[in-house]
């Protein structure tokens, strides 16, 4: 396995590229089509909403919290920005630009809530998000009676532009995850989440300030679901209750998947990203090779085990030769003495 | 991920405890006041009404009829939402039973655990109305009304045999609801025998949806992507609509009722979204759900055992939906829910 470090991904990033070479080249074997640049192209677009939201998710969960009111923050953020920016409240609703703002400072306003309440009240962030998911849901639900909304006007852009012949989702997911990776790797806050993430203890100690990290990943995790969600209603034309729904969870996914330990302190933005395109080709292959209806939740979830899997098994290798030497050498001089 | 210590003993972690759950409850509080209503039972008749859900237009229309039609009736109703589970909807069912209320009408999240919600009923001699999600087991069933899953999925079926009589070979997605869903299993089930008579279709591609929006979008666009003939599309419930149209106008492929190139589109739900896309002349066929009976039948049936104590007779009654298409709009959207009727 020592090849795959050679790569110098970070986490199980370069196992993960393996991965999805081989799940692109089974549907690929399975019907050609799926390889064609315009499938590749759908598989990029459809991994996107997951892969914005992992960006804030993988913040979150490097400081050994999680957040599992993505979904309803999402919902809520969205809901919030078309009331405040359109002009009526019928069934086709056209919000104007200005819906774009309005969603991404409703997000980190419900992402800082749920900071505040983990930092100053000292709540587990598990019960802080899962009374926020109910929460900020309800409040959604309520604000528009359950209703679903036609949505037409600016708000479709960010789902259906292109430049340059790419969508331009795929290009804004590069360019955060880019920016995100950076934050993390140059940025002094940044460090501050590995660093709390995996001892925090140490961190406290060194009066390094939980709080102020928190308020950062909280944040971008709200932000991140705004847009994820601008993007679901850009894609769809619609904007239902069930945006958001579950969401969490395939987020989640991703980003334990892409290689982030849920003990926190250890993760990479690459890591999540790749995640997010696994889930993606999976749930586009099932689709293109026309697999029983039956078998999605399945493959889609052996698939998952065996990443997981393989990943850990690659992370441990250096680990377990390390060991087995060791061992082996205590035997030898054992067997000296 | 790392636990930290919480001492649930302590009245400091408790305190804490407290005044968060008081900020989510203020900040839920200050959006709405949930037209509940106090449930002290008066000299009106009171009935509970447990949802499994309340998040699409279908609940909606559901407690906007059963409002209308209690007012009208001299009911008071009061309303529990059981979120999706069938746990919760057992309590609540049990609290209603221990609160003496004069009936309860039940749209069951499973169909297999609502029959302990009807003996618990019928032991506590209240009648209990199952609504929308026919009961896996008619044992000690007071009534159930619903639309008919199986005769609107045959009519969507047909509906496709007669454009394909018309000489075009129709190559079809078939969406699907969920599949633990009888309703959405019964409406693809139906659809598939009808269009089985027809050696003019094919069913080139189906996919799960869970009823979502955004599912019915990511298979929508695959399958155009796989099958560039796909010519024809059911959906079973009117949310795949606009993901659909969203999809074919990506590749080009959205024209109006008419166009040469047209999409034949069929739906099942007679909402809001229906009624706008068969007026506007995008959907060839929405099926709507007899909403407004349906509520009107419930609350009937449980009015007559409370005044007159006669038990419904048939017990179980299935509703068939009523097609609606761009030519007949103009004449049947009175009688659509979704449209206002």
């Amino acid at each position: 396995m020592t090849w795959f470090r050679r790569l110098r991904l970070g986490g199980n990033s370069g196992v993960l590229i393996v991965f999805i070479v081989l799940v692109l080249a089974g549907f690929g074997l399975i019907r050609p089509a799926y390889l064609t640049g315009s499938n590749l192209s759908n598989i990029l677009v459809q991994a996107t909403p997951v892969a914005i939201a992992a960006i804030g998710m993988t913040y979150v969960i490097l400081l050994a919290d999680i957040d599992l009111s993505i979904g309803s923050t999402m919902y809520l953020s969205v809901v919030v920005a078309t009331m405040l920016t359109s002009s009526s409240s019928a069934l086709m609703i056209t919000p104007s630009v200005w819906v774009y703002p309005v969603a991404i400072v409703t997000g980190l306003i419900l992402g800082s809530v749920n900071a505040a309440l983990i930092s100053v009240l000292r709540i587990n962030a598990l019960i802080v998000s899962l009374g926020a998911l109910y929460a900020y849901q309800g409040i959604g639900l309520a604000l528009t009676g359950a209703g679903t909304q036609l949505t037409s006007g600016p708000i479709t852009w960010l789902g259906t532009a292109k430049a340059g012949g790419t969508y331009v989702v795929v290009l804004l997911t590069i360019a955060a995850s880019i920016l995100a990776a950076a934050f993390l790797k140059f940025r002094s806050n940044g460090r501050l989440l590995y660093a709390i993430g995996s001892d925090p203890r140490s961190a406290k100690e060194s009066g390094l300030s939980r709080p102020r990290a928190r308020f950062v990943a909280f944040g971008l995790a709200g932000v991140c679901a705004a847009v994820a969600g601008l993007i679901n209603v850009g894609q769809d034309g619609t904007l239902d209750a069930t945006l958001g729904s579950d969401f969490a969870f395939t987020v989640i996914t991703a980003v334990v998947v892409g290689g982030t330990s849920l003990f926190g302190g250890r993760g990479t933005v690459l890591g999540s990203m790749l995640g997010a395109l696994l889930l993606a080709a999976i749930e586009n292959g099932l689709n293109v090779i026309n697999a029983s209806i039956y078998v999605y939740d399945v493959v889609q979830g052996v698939v998952l085990v065996a990443a997981i899997l393989f990943g850990a098994a690659s992370q441990k290798a250096g680990f377990r030769a390390a060991a087995g030497k060791l061992f082996w050498t205590r035997q030898t001089l054992e067997k000296g003495a | 991920m790392k636990i930290r210590t919480f001492d649930p003993a302590g009245t400091k972690g408790q305190s804490r405890a407290f005044l968060a759950a008081g900020v989510l409850f203020a900040a839920a509080a200050t959006a709405f006041v949930f037209p509940h209503g106090a449930r002290a039972a008066g000299s009106v008749p009171t009935i509970g009404v447990t949802f499994d859900k309340m998040d699409d237009t279908f609940r909606i229309g559901e407690k906007k009829y059963l409002d209308i039609y209690a007012q009208q009736m001299g009911i008071k109703l009061i309303y529990d939402d059981a979120q999706q589970s069938a746990a919760t909807q057992s309590s609540q069912v049990r609290t209603l039973i221990a609160q003496q209320v004069a009936g309860i009408v039940e749209i069951p999240w499973d169909t297999h655990a609502v029959a302990a919600d009807v003996s618990a009923a019928k032991l506590a001699k209240i009648p209990l109305a199952v609504m929308d999600q026919e009961p896996a087991t008619t044992a000690d069933l007071f009534y159930y009304v619903g639309g008919s899953p199986c005769g609107d999925g045959r009519m969507a079926g047909e509906f496709m045999v007669t454009e394909a009589a018309k000489g075009k070979h129709l190559n079809i997605l078939e969406l699907l609801g969920s599949l633990n869903s009888a309703n959405g299993l019964e409406r693809s089930g139906c659809f598939e025998k009808a269009v089985a008579t027809s050696s003019n279709i094919t069913i080139v591609a189906k996919s799960p949806t869970n009823w979502r929006t955004n599912e019915a979008f990511k298979a929508t666009q695959n399958a155009l992507q796989q099958h560039p003939n796909i010519n024809a599309v059911y959906t079973p419930w009117t949310g795949g609509l606009p993901a659909i149209y969203a999809s074919l106008k990506a590749v080009h492929r959205l024209f109006p009722v008419g166009n040469p190139d047209h999409v034949v589109t069929v739906s099942i739900n007679g909402d809001q979204i229906g009624c706008q896309y068969v007026g506007g002349n995008m959907d060839d066929l929405d099926i709507a759900t007899p909403l407004p009976a349906m509520a009107k039948s419930a609350l009937v049936a449980i009015s007559n055992s409370i005044n007159k104590h006669e038990s419904p007779n048939p017990s179980v009654v299935e509703l068939p939906g009523l097609p609606y298409t761009p030519a007949n709009f103009a004449q049947m959207k009175s009688k659509v829910w979704g449209c206002g009727g």
